[in-house]
């Protein structure tokens, strides 16, 4: 959304509206095991971003038609609740959610190790419970606990963030009022222990440069977002094990 | 090179060690950079005599598993199939028990040929819709086939077709009627009559017995 | 609801190897190297009652572009805007695959894609598509339509839906004191404004090998696929990684280089295409 720059979105220090840095990201918060029906869960926050996650499976869909022969298939559904924006959303599924749905579920498929659960389904539902910028790498990474939390075996976590160009400035974690304004943004998923770069798209204009900088920004934020995952799922078990 | 120690937690994507040292079993995966990795969250068990590296998890999806015994019920009577829809999981050594449901039910099928030692004519006078049975699962994954020819699997229970009261084993191969006196063929589980088999199935049905 | 694509195994496994081997030698199976497009044909103005048009192929994909254009309402927050919408369909004559029904996932991914790749760089000047400032604008409709898939659906997209609008003209009206808009038959104010010329690239990874304008059998034995926005000045102005593997960073930099390669050679075709019909 490139929009005229009559409005400030840097204050005179170099900070943001919200007084972070442009290399800040908002605050996370993280859970898992969060429901009780489903076989794997988890509620991820980016700042006022409220995603839920939930993941059944492997099980076995009731189209018996859609099974591979020596997988799993994901079943990923992107969907935002009616009163997670501002203006009311009408519950039907947009374009935009079916393209986020295939966005979210080609980064996970990297991932999940798929071929040990031939001819099952693997759901994953993410729920977009409030949206203010980064929903779909939010969703992505609450995808990625929620799996482990269900157990499925993977060849690593995967965590998102976005990168916006403000301004002429990149800056990390956009938010809804950043997003709006921004010249381009940048959602990133990757999986930092297997260096791949699951999820990567760009709407707007960059040139090489600012591409290649802004990614290396995300990759080192999406670090921290894994370690964050890690701790999330370890500590639910600890307590148990000791 | 060590990269862990045994007894600690991990996480999907944490290297472990590699493949020239260790053999990577269950919870793990080796990557095509030789090193191997946690593939589930869980405690690690490295067996440096062995050279056996696995993560035992914390949760695991509960499937039916080739070798094991399983619970479901009979939904249809093909004429050289029985199909199940398979509930959990029951252990028969050292005596009968419930171990656990799976995530969701699962089809699975019994043919023919492993219904039973003798010759079959028609299998509807082994199993009919409705009845559940205990079966030993021969494949890996879906759609399962299973086998009910040893004696401790078969129908456990049957409704009788007259009345619907739950009917009593009488031998091998027929049921009574407590009620009305209908007496029925079936496979039959030696097993029928065992309490564990009161099971209350949390998440798709409900007994009341 | 997104679900894994069950490919038929129509390009079995050996295919694959013997695709690896030629990309080995800097070969493809059509006597293109990695880094060449396919034959590029494009043909404007081939629906006269469209305002614009083209029909792109590329190798034997064959996309056709018609470009609407009607009066309508402006969005409440742009009043000094008329409005861009892109649609794709892949018509179900287009491929064995395609079943008759609305867009799927992947007609829609291209659709937004195009639209993206249109918008952000502001290649439509949507401004002068104003006729009363907050009440009546020009709506432009740009439909995609696949006819023949042959793999890469998106650059052939792209550069019909381009030469479409490069040669749309926009309908004259006439403005009543009542305020009623009428728009002349037949009549134009000319061309459309369009401010900037993108394409897109893409790259399908196979392995190690990076191939630009993949074929279908390309396609489907592929790891997963780039497509980069490029416009007139080389700017990215868009990007979608589209398939189920990942890339690291050094591939995407590869990417990268080869894409900005590729699009000259789309460029120049476009340019001609369009020299030759003005």
């Amino acid at each position: 959304m490139a929009r005229k720059d009559d409005v400030t979105l840097f204050r005179e220090d170099g900070t943001r509206l919200d007084g972070r840095r442009p290399d800040e990201m908002r605050p996370i918060k993280m859970e898992v095991g969060v429901l009780d029906n489903a076989d794997g869960s988890a509620l991820v926050e980016f700042g006022r971003t409220k995603v839920l996650a939930a993941v059944y499976g492997p099980r076995e869909p009731v189209q018996k038609y859609i099974v591979i022969p020596d997988k799993a298939v994901l079943r990923v559904r992107y969907h935002m609740a009616p009163f997670s924006t501002s203006e009311r959303k009408s519950p039907a599924p947009s374009r935009r959610e079916v393209e986020l749905s295939k966005v979210i579920r080609e980064a996970l498929e990297p991932v999940v190790l798929t071929d040990q659960f031939p001819r099952t389904a693997i759901d994953i539902f993410i729920e977009v419970l409030q949206a203010d910028g980064g929903t779909r790498t939010t969703g992505l990474t609450a995808a990625s606990l929620a799996l482990a939390d269900a157990g499925i075996p993977m060849r690593a976590l995967v965590g998102g963030v976005a990168v916006g160009k403000i301004q002429g400035r990149l800056v990390l974690d956009i938010d809804e009022v950043e997003d709006n304004y921004a010249e381009a943004d940048m959602p990133v998923g990757a999986a930092p222990d297997i260096g791949l770069i699951t999820l990567f798209q760009i709407n707007g204009v960059m040139t090489r440069e600012e591409v290649m900088k802004g990614l290396d920004m995300a990759l080192e934020a999406i670090n921290r977002i894994v370690e964050m995952e890690k701790e999330v799922l370890k500590s639910k078990y600890m307590k148990v094990e000791v | 090179m060590s990269y862990s120690s045994s007894g600690r937690v991990v996480a999907p994507g944490e290297p472990l060690g590699v493949a020239e040292e260790y053999v990577a079993e269950s919870g793990t995966y080796v990557g095509e950079d030789g090193v191997i990795r946690a593939a589930i969250p869980g405690v690690l068990h490295l067996d440096p005599r062995g050279k056996v590296v696995r993560v035992r998890p914390f949760k695991r999806p509960r499937l039916p598993r080739a070798g094991s015994n399983s619970f479901g019920l009979v939904t249809q009577v093909k004429h050289d199939l029985v199909v199940l829809e398979l509930y959990g999981e029951v252990s028969t050594e050292p005596s009968a028990r419930w171990l656990y449901e799976y995530d969701s039910p699962l089809t699975g099928g019994v043919p023919i040929h492993l219904v039973t030692k003798e010759y079959v004519k028609d299998l509807y006078s082994y199993f009919r819709p409705g009845d559940l049975v205990l079966a030993r699962v021969l494949s890996p994954s879906p759609p399962y086939t299973l086998t009910t020819k040893p004696p401790q699997h078969g129908v456990v229970y049957a409704q009788c077709s007259r009345c619907g009261s739950l009917m009593q084993p009488l031998n091998p191969r027929s049921m009574k009627c407590p009620r009305c006196g209908q007496v029925e063929e079936r496979k039959v589980s030696v097993l029928a009559s065992s309490k564990l088999l009161r099971i209350n199935l949390r998440r798709y049905l409900v007994f009341k017995r | 609801m997104s679900m894994t694509p069950f490919r038929v195994p129509v390009v079995p496994t050996l295919k694959k190897e013997a695709f690896i081997s030629l990309y080995r030698k800097g070969m493809r199976i059509d006597d293109r190297d990695l880094f060449t497009p396919r034959k590029i044909e494009i043909e404007t103005g081939v629906i006269e009652k469209a305002e614009g048009s083209a029909l792109v192929k590329l190798g034997n994909t064959k996309v056709l572009a018609g470009v609407k254009i009607e009066v309508g309402t402006p969005f409440k927050d742009t009043p000094n805007q008329g409005v861009l919408t892109v649609h794709a369909e892949f018509v179900p004559l287009a491929s064995p695959v395609f079943e008759p029904g609305p867009p799927d996932e992947n007609a829609i991914e291209l659709a937004r894609v195009i639209d993206r790749s249109l918008r952000e760089v502001g290649a439509v000047d949507l401004e002068s598509l104003v006729i009363r400032e907050g009440e009546k604008v020009w709506i432009v409709w740009v439909d995609l339509y696949v006819i023949d898939h042959d793999g890469n659906l998106f650059d052939a997209s792209m550069l019909a839906a381009m030469a479409a609008l490069r040669t749309a003209k926009l309908p004259d009206y006439e403005e009543y004191e009542t305020g009623e808009i009428e728009v002349l038959k037949d009549k134009s104010q000319g061309p459309l404004k369009i401010n900037h010329t993108v394409v897109t690239v893409t790259t399908a990874k196979v392995g190690d090998y990076i191939i630009v304008d993949p074929t279908l059998d390309e396609e489907t034995i592929a790891d997963s696929r780039m497509v980069v926005a490029i416009d007139e000045q080389g700017r990215i102005a868009g990007l979608q990684k589209t398939g189920e593997a990942g890339y690291t960073r050094e591939e995407i930099q590869k990417v990268f280089n080869i894409s900005q390669g590729a699009a000259k050679v789309y460029f120049k075709s476009l340019e001609e295409a369009l020299a030759r019909k003005g």
